[in-house]
């Protein structure tokens, strides 16, 4: 019986950088997940996000999502449109915690597959404070390509920070 | 090091399928995931799972979900024929349901059954799932469910089950 969750590929940033791009990722797989451990330079608001994107496309037209997110206060869901992301990545901010940063982890099945992708996105960026913030995303990226490269982009921020980690593992079904 | 993710069975639908089960379930590893990809062709969308074929009202889930707009959460005791793992579907038309569901302890024969489901439709909501078993047997088979009036999947829907094994 053969072993799935291959790692397909890992970047742990020893600098500061606004993105982390895996490309020329093979149709070998079912599925992809994407675990990614993030910290930005953001100073001006309590948390920061990044934008997921696929086979680098920065248009907004294609991406939409909906949102289920607890920032600290009430409960809420919205549905978005015209932002260049399939989804929101939870983001430590310098003003959160030190030496935090955010979880996210990110489903994606049928990634090569000729149909429209979905992905299903949980994060958290917890804080000693009064800033956390967890979300959970539906995300759609109205394309039928197979999906060769997944990129994560700082959102606010500038950069993330030297530290952050992305993991991006392959499932095949049996 | 352990095995992980190890791939049991996948079942992809041909259309019109009103139930999906894995059958024969090995105690092999120490946890489930079930991840599904599914359409279905008439609402209501909310999707149950059912363990050993039981339908008793041996279950109970607590649920957290939002829409894009409204918001909320719910619980359910005692609930009869399998909980909630998703309770906004998609329609034939739209982008597909992702539903992804961690089974812990699934051959732990000294203990109830938990699992968390987390599910997620670009057309109409994001959900995420706590639920219980009440019975201490080794779970063996595992069904997936569709309701409402005339329930199916549709052709393409997948559903595959991967056993996960501690270190």
């Amino acid at each position: 019986m053969a072993t799935t969750c291959k790692l397909i590929g890992k970047t742990t940033l020893g600098s500061a950088a606004s993105s982390i791009t895996f490309s020329s990722i093979p149709a070998t797989y079912t599925d992809l997940i994407l675990v990614c451990s993030l910290r930005s330079n953001y100073t001006a608001g309590n948390d920061d996000y990044a934008l997921l994107q696929f086979n680098g496309e920065t248009a907004t037209t294609n991406y939409s999502f909906r949102t289920l997110q607890k920032d600290g206060g009430s409960v809420g869901s919205a549905s978005v449109t015209g932002v260049a992301s399939v989804a929101y990545l939870r983001v430590c901010s310098a003003n959160h915690t030190a030496s935090t940063f955010a979880s996210n982890e990110v489903y994606i099945p049928n990634y090569a597959g000729s149909t429209n992708k979905s992905v299903s996105t949980t994060g958290a960026a917890e804080n000693n404070g009064t800033a956390q913030i967890m979300g959970a995303y539906a995300g759609l990226w109205a394309n039928t390509a197979a999906i060769n490269e997944v990129r994560i982009v700082v959102g606010a921020g500038t950069n993330f920070v030297a530290d952050s980690s992305a993991f991006l593992y392959g499932i095949t079904k049996a | 090091m352990a095995k992980t993710y190890e791939p049991i069975a996948s079942v992809t639908a041909a259309g019109g399928e009103s139930s999906v089960t894995f059958s024969n379930i090995a105690p092999t590893w120490t946890d489930l995931v079930i991840a599904m990809n599914t359409r279905q062709n008439a609402g209501p969308y909310v999707q149950r799972i059912r363990f050993n074929g039981d339908t008793g009202s041996t279950y109970s889930f607590t649920q957290l979900w939002g829409d894009g707009s409204s918001r909320g959460s719910g619980t359910a005791a005692n609930e009869s024929g399998g909980p909630w793992i998703a309770y906004y579907g998609a329609p034939s038309s739209t982008a597909p349901q992702i539903t992804t569901i961690n089974v812990m302890s699934y051959a732990n024969t000294s203990v109830y059954k938990t699992l968390l489901a987390a599910s997620a439709g670009p057309a109409y909501g994001v959900e995420r799932f706590v639920a219980l078993w009440r019975n201490t047997a080794a779970i063996t088979s595992i069904t997936i469910l569709p309701t409402g009036a005339s329930p199916a999947y549709t052709a393409g829907s997948t559903f595959s089950l991967y056993g996960i094994k501690a270190a």
